[in-house]
């Protein structure tokens, strides 16, 4: 309540001493590696790039050290002491961005989105995910935008296909997140079978075999893998459901 | 009149006898020629009688007479006696030949017939020397009718001038003659004769001043007589008669012992200094008027600056120029006019010191104000002003000033007023308010009237307010929720970040990694919210104003000003250490230059960490900073090359 009230206060003081103009919406994506206990790794950062629903590009791919700049925002390194992030910031427009997190070594990373409508009584709107990656792989995301204000400012999911799938078990494993290799064999061929059925169009089957896959990941919980990969398994299989 | 015929038959009806009289005599010969021609019908036939002419029509001059002349005609069809006789008139003016029968008309009327042809010819005189001017009529009454008279009397045509006299004369100024033309303007010569009503005029009391033929004129002299006349004015007239009375009459006014009269007229200025006035003198005199033209700056002594005399009682308008007057003060000038019958003193003018001011030359002075300091958007606390005077140095009031920024343009600068007007004491005032640029500013003060020194040049620097300077080591407060992770050291070998889990875990604190919110404080505070970084810390803590790691949301000010302070993020703006890529410093300069701090990116080479400071303006190439983490550094020079920019622009403007 005391924090309430200071804060009340504080923007009332602000808002007297600033006459309100307008305001234009903003979104800020922040890039963090992290540790596998949470910690963060200092001098690390970790490169995305983001689509716009243009299909404009901006951001550094660190395969090809390539910069894009193909709509105006601010992207780049940039930190507080040891600990740096890498910066996005641009004036969005309706529609779904893609965050596609390229790995350069590796890693656990994670991903926070403030969008901010131009509303200051809505105030910033944060979305957050984090996931594995390494050298050369990329993570995908989907960021969606929504300017009417009846609706949430924003959205994110984790865009995975069975191979995507697969590279989070492997990594997840290599990072120590799943303890035992016996599991992780399991479940990675259980993404290969559903990956398989779905070249072969068995879509049924396919579905079958992700609930297979839902249930072993949910019986591990607790035992041989973390909530983190947990989280991140469960995500995969459920766009990939969705999107049989 | 073209004669008109009379028929008589001497065996009609008595009816042709149109006579219409009640004079007894008159009736008693009418009765008698009855009486006559009823014998005589006896013994003639009857004859057609013409008598030509059948009405008299004169035109006379007044007070003359004339002569009718007319002839009888008859014819008869044989030899034969008529008899033609004259019944008088009905008026006096009128006089015809001899009567029946009193003279022996008939007996020659008899003759007529035989010895001439049956025609005579009769005299009709008309005495008109008695009628007044105008028509007049009558008739001749005769046996064979009645013959109509009419006579117009004119006046006699002739004019005189003037057609009036004014006489002014005093004690000491004898009244002079006055002259008067007579203009024969009648078609026949007259006779003129002048007379008076009054003993003090001289006239030729009713002799006759001369004769004239038509077209010709004579001028006579009228004398005056003031002898024992007491003080005063008198009228008369002079009367100038024609032949026959025909009379003009022409007033006499004599003003006797009236001193002059003065009217002031309109004066104008001349030239610098100089100033003509206008006077209407009237003598009242025919003699000599002196007069003096005075003039000074106290109304109640002023001094003769020259003199005239004038002859004639006619008004003269006299006009004199007064030059070399001192500008600054209002001068008084006046008229004083003398004649024999005493002195006038003009009304006393006021000429206004504006007016011997005009066409002066006006010199403009820089008076006070120049050279101030300023913060932008703040109003100068001592106003510009300008001093007009004239070339001697005497205050010029009423000079219109007008006031222009004449630099920068473009940063919303303003004077108060744009136009004034010089006071009394020649002083004009003009305030600044500075405008959202720091800098220079100029302020031109002109004078379209002044001959010298337009326009006059007004400078003053505005500066940018000052950006508080807040060091995060005076802050132990934690910070936003990050603890110290002493599992992972950093590559500096201090413990890294992670998030607080448990009470045990030791929170990182403003002091230890809060340069970046200090930076905002800063910015803000620039901007009027005087929150310290601790402040700030709580506020962003409780409105998720952090990212993880413990940085800042760059978009905060936008939120809680609601775009009144708007971050700016642009690719340029963006470089990246680790890919050693800088942004250029001159990226800054433009919101500089608008007292707009930029909060930036720079490299701690000491501890080979990331380090935010805020840039608040540009010394020569180098950059002053406010840095929250180290009290000696001032310069972004300390630091080298900048790794992003964060500006913040003011959506209102650079003026708070």
């Amino acid at each position: 309540m005391k924090i309430m009230i200071i804060a009340t206060i504080f923007i009332s003081t602000i808002l007297m001493n600033l006459q309100i103009a307008f305001a234009e919406p903003h979104i800020q994506i922040n890039s963090h590696v992290k540790y596998a206990n949470g910690g963060f790794v200092s001098e690390e950062v970790v490169y995305y790039i983001v689509t716009d629903p243009q299909g404009h590009v901006l951001g550094y791919d660190p395969r090809t050290k390539q910069h894009y700049n193909e709509f105006d925002g601010g992207y780049g390194s940039e930190g507080i002491g040891d600990i740096n992030t890498v910066v996005a910031g641009f004036i969005p427009v309706d529609g779904t961005y893609t965050i596609e997190v390229i790995g350069d070594g590796l890693m656990v990373f994670s991903i926070e989105m403030g969008i901010f409508r131009g509303n200051y009584t809505e105030g910033l709107s944060k979305l957050k995910v984090s996931g594995l990656t390494d050298t050369g792989l990329t993570s995908k995301f989907q960021m969606t935008y929504n300017s009417d204000p009846s609706k949430p400012a924003g959205s994110v999911i984790r865009v995975a296909t069975p191979s995507s799938l697969k590279q989070d078990i492997a990594l997840s494993r290599k990072i120590g997140w799943i303890d035992s290799d016996g599991i992780m064999m399991s479940l990675y061929k259980k993404a290969e079978a559903i990956e398989k059925s779905l070249e072969r169009g068995s879509t049924g089957t396919a579905k079958n075999q992700l609930d297979a896959l839902i249930n072993e990941v949910n019986a591990q919980k607790g035992k041989h893998i973390k909530d983190e990969v947990i989280k991140i398994l469960l995500e995969d299989t459920q766009y990939i459901s969705e999107h049989l | 009149m073209t004669g008109q015929a009379f028929s008589l038959f001497r065996h009609s009806s008595f009816a042709w006898l149109n006579i219409s009289s009640d004079n007894a005599a008159l009736k008693s010969k009418i009765c008698l020629a009855f009486i006559f021609g009823f014998m005589m019908s006896a013994q003639f036939p009857a004859h057609a009688i013409t008598i030509t002419p059948s009405e008299i029509t004169v035109t006379v001059l007044q007070g003359t007479n004339t002569i009718v002349s007319g002839s009888k005609s008859f014819t008869a069809s044989s030899t034969s006696i008529f008899y033609f006789y004259w019944l008088g008139s009905n008026a006096s003016w009128i006089t015809t030949p001899n009567q029946w029968p009193i003279s022996p008309e008939w007996m020659w009327m008899y003759a007529c017939s035989y010895y001439n042809n049956y025609t005579c010819t009769y005299t009709v005189s008309l005495n008109t020397s008695a009628l007044s001017v105008g028509t007049h009529t009558g008739i001749a009454y005769s046996s064979i009718g009645n013959i109509p008279v009419t006579a117009t009397v004119r006046p006699a045509e002739f004019a005189v001038s003037p057609e009036a006299i004014a006489v002014a004369a005093n004690p000491n100024c004898k009244a002079t003659s006055k002259k008067l033309t007579v203009t024969n303007s009648d078609s026949r010569g007259l006779r003129f004769y002048s007379s008076d009503d009054q003993t003090w005029i001289n006239s030729a009391n009713g002799q006759p001043i001369g004769d004239l033929g038509p077209g010709g004129s004579l001028t006579t002299t009228i004398g005056f007589n003031t002898s024992g006349l007491a003080l005063g004015t008198y009228t008369g007239n002079v009367y100038i008669s024609a032949t026959g009375g025909t009379t003009k009459t022409v007033p006499v006014t004599l003003t006797y012992k009236q001193p002059p009269v003065i009217s002031n007229g309109n004066g104008e200025t001349t030239a610098c200094q100089a100033y003509k006035a206008s006077y209407t003198l009237t003598p009242n005199t025919d003699c000599t008027t002196t007069y003096t033209f005075q003039i000074g700056t106290d109304p109640a002594q002023l001094a003769d600056v020259d003199q005239g005399t004038i002859s004639g009682s006619n008004p003269v308008i006299l006009q004199k120029e007064y030059t070399n007057l001192q500008t600054g003060k209002d001068y008084y000038h006046r008229l004083i006019a003398t004649n024999g019958a005493g002195t006038t003193y003009g009304e006393i003018v006021k000429i206004p010191k504006e007016e011997l001011s005009k066409g002066c030359g006006k010199i403009l002075q820089n008076y006070s104000g120049s050279g101030q300091e300023g913060l932008i958007c703040e109003t100068l606390k001592e106003p510009f002003t300008v001093k007009a005077t004239d070339t001697s140095g005497n205050p010029e009031a009423g000079i219109g000033i007008g006031w222009q920024i004449a630099e920068p343009q473009g940063a919303g600068a303003s004077v108060t007023p744009a136009n004034s007007t010089t006071s009394s004491d020649g002083l004009a005032s003009s305030t600044l308010r500075l405008g959202s640029l720091p800098g220079d500013y100029t302020v031109n003060a002109t004078c379209s009237e002044c001959t010298e020194g337009s326009p006059q040049t007004f400078t003053a620097t505005a500066k940018c307010p000052d950006v508080p300077q807040y060091y995060q080591d005076d802050y132990s407060d934690d910070y936003d929720g990050i603890c110290k992770d002493y599992e992972n050291l950093t590559a500096s070998g201090e413990p890294g970040v992670k998030s607080c889990a448990s009470a045990n875990d030791k929170p990182w604190s403003i002091k230890d990694k809060g340069c970046a919110l200090t930076n905002m404080a800063m910015v803000m505070g620039r901007y009027g919210n005087t929150a310290s970084p601790s402040t700030w810390n709580k506020f962003l803590t409780q409105i998720g104003g952090y990212t993880e790691d413990g940085n800042i949301w760059w978009t905060v000010p936008d939120v809680i000003t609601g775009g009144g302070i708007k971050l700016i993020e642009r690719s340029a703006y963006s470089g990246d250490r680790k890919l050693g890529i800088t942004v250029p410093k001159s990226l800054m300069d433009d919101y500089l230059k608008k007292c707009m701090p930029v909060i930036a990116q720079v490299y701690n080479s000491l501890e080979k960490s990331m380090h935010w400071v805020v840039v608040t303006g540009k010394d020569g190439n180098d950059y002053i900073i406010n840095d929250p983490g180290y009290r000696a550094n001032t310069r972004l020079s300390q630091y080298g090359d900048v790794y992003k920019i964060r500006p913040y622009v003011n959506q209102n403007g650079g003026c708070q």
